[in-house]
């Protein structure tokens, strides 16, 4: 199905943007969630990752790479200056519906609040990161692309990859000593799993 | 996470030290929200399928086109806009116009297809720390230098931002090599090939703002980084600053001030709140920069100037 996708994307189908769409709107949305830990910010990385693809259909080549990691790699770059990045699209973000307010009491927003938490905690520490190093983690860690591929969707050779990763483990070890040791932190993590359910293993396509 | 995967201590450590934060799905109908935006906005921005060449709605500018710069500005507006916004004043169209003279006689050495542009600018970025418009501060300025193959964007180049190199690679897997470029991301060889017809690349411009309808603002935007962030042959540039003199809501700033202080006259757009300057000397009325202004604040949102545009021969080399 994908090489004919990619032909109908790079021809400006809207309805072939739909499938994209339908396919990858979640590993956007947990990308853009976790770069910036706040629900209306991923959810406009969502619309401009999208229209970004739009834009930049033609240089989808018929016989390339997965149509993942180059969305990843769009989403990264919106991510990283959303109100540039927004500002081209001002026109179709204009027309969004804005999100409804919070949901009543629940055990979902529990959860949800549970998690921005967690990201808090989780942000503290990569706030002591540069900028590209939190996004090789968001790529590789988080999203799970292997070195070569976030290395392509960055457009930034392996070795960057690499050792941008390297320098970020270094520098969490001496910010994180107590998580370091994997009964530790790791406790606390798998009881915040245990919540998200199946969700878990849906993300990683 | 992977257990057996091969890519080393690196990603299972950090996983462990950072442990994923949950997946997550879409708040319950909001996806559907997106999805039907995202459709009707493609839907807005597709040509019809029958006609896929075919714009029947740019042909009404093209009729008027000889009716004069001013009245064409009006018509683009009434063509492809419900709203309206008037055109640039005599005083900006005059300015403007002085600026493309300039520009058109700026020398044009030749240039080789395996040579870089070089582009060292001081530069102040508003940074984000998640989100929009929250967490931002404007970083100190720093000197960015920039190299990029004139001809082919499949060549490595180089970002040397403060003092950090950083090679800039596209991604050949996503592209067709050797490749020229196009409106958002130039080579000096596309931008060679460009119209200097101001109304002809005006148009192409807006025909190059896939997956939007053809907006003032977004053209002033594309035009500004052109003019910014590239070298354009002198007769391109001059195209590109009377083709910005068509575009309505284009204003005059009498004074502004580029990020290492210089004063000049500036060409601007304002939409939401934010004025988009490109700053020029009042003697030579050469570019020097560009700035974004918080409107209601009066506060800079990002700064830059332009100290030095040259080709050269390797990434890397430093010109003057």
């Amino acid at each position: 199905m994908e090489p004919n996708l990619r032909a109908r994307l790079r021809a400006g189908d809207p309805d072939a943007f739909g499938v994209l769409f339908d396919e990858y709107a979640h590993a956007v949305y947990n990308l853009g969630f976790r770069l910036s830990a706040n629900r209306s910010a991923a959810e406009e990385v969502v619309s401009v990752t999208f229209l970004e693809a739009w834009r930049r259909r033609s240089r989808i080549d018929p016989g390339g790479e997965p149509l993942r990691p180059w969305l990843l790699g769009i989403a990264v770059n919106v991510s990283r200056n959303l109100a540039r990045a927004s500002r081209r699209h001002q026109a179709a973000l204009s027309r969004l519906p804005p999100p409804p307010p919070m949901p009543d009491f629940s055990e979902e927003l529990a959860g949800r609040l549970d998690d921005e938490a967690r990201l808090s905690e989780v942000g503290k520490a990569l706030g002591a990161l540069r900028r590209e190093e939190r996004e090789v983690i968001a790529l590789c860690v988080w999203s799970e692309l292997d070195y070569a591929t976030a290395a392509r969707a960055l457009g930034v050779p392996v070795g960057t990859v690499r050792s941008r990763l390297s320098r970020a483990r270094s520098k969490l070890r001496k910010l994180l000593p107590a998580a370091g040791e994997p009964a530790g932190g790791c406790e606390q993590v798998l009881s915040n799993r245990e919540k998200r359910g199946p969700a878990e293993t849906g993300g990683n396509r | 996470m992977n257990a057996d995967d091969p890519r080393g201590g690196d990603l299972a450590e950090l996983a462990r030290l950072l442990s994923a934060p949950a997946e997550r799905e879409l708040p319950s109908g909001r996806q559907q929200v997106l999805r039907e935006h995202l459709m009707s906005e493609l839907r807005l921005a597709s040509p019809p399928a029958d006609k896929p060449a075919t714009r029947p709605r740019r042909k009404p500018s093209i009729v008027i086109a000889a009716a004069g710069a001013a009245a064409l500005a009006a018509a683009i507006v009434l063509a492809l806009l419900p709203g309206s916004t008037p055109s640039p004043s005599p005083a900006t169209t005059r300015l403007l116009a002085k600026i493309a003279t300039v520009a058109a006689g700026q020398p044009s050495p030749p240039v080789r297809n395996s040579q870089f542009w070089y582009i060292k600018s001081w530069v102040s970025n508003l940074v984000c720390n998640g989100g929009s418009g929250n967490n931002c501060v404007l970083e100190k300025p720093h000197e960015a230098q920039i190299w990029q193959s004139v001809s082919n964007l499949c060549v490595t180049g180089l970002l040397r931002d403060d003092g950090q190199d950083t090679p800039l690679k596209f991604s050949t897997n996503y592209l067709h090599c050797p490749y020229q470029g196009g409106v958002h991301d130039p080579t000096y060889r596309f931008l060679q090939s460009l119209p200097t017809d101001p109304r002809a690349l005006l148009s192409l411009i807006e025909r190059d703002m896939q997956g939007q309808l053809p907006r003032p603002e977004e053209a002033f935007t594309t035009i500004g980084d052109l003019l910014g962030a590239a070298i354009a042959p002198p007769q391109v540039s001059a195209a590109l600053y009377r083709a910005a003199a068509l575009i309505p809501g284009v204003t005059v700033v009498p004074d502004a001030i580029d990020a290492i202080g210089r004063h000049g006259v500036a060409v601007a757009y304002t939409f939401r709140g934010i004025r988009t300057e490109w700053i020029f000397s009042k003697k030579t009325f050469r570019y020097l920069g560009a700035r974004d202004v918080n409107v209601a604040t009066g506060s800079s949102a990002g700064v830059s100037a332009v100290m030095r545009r040259a080709f050269v021969d390797h990434a890397g080399q430093i010109q003057g």
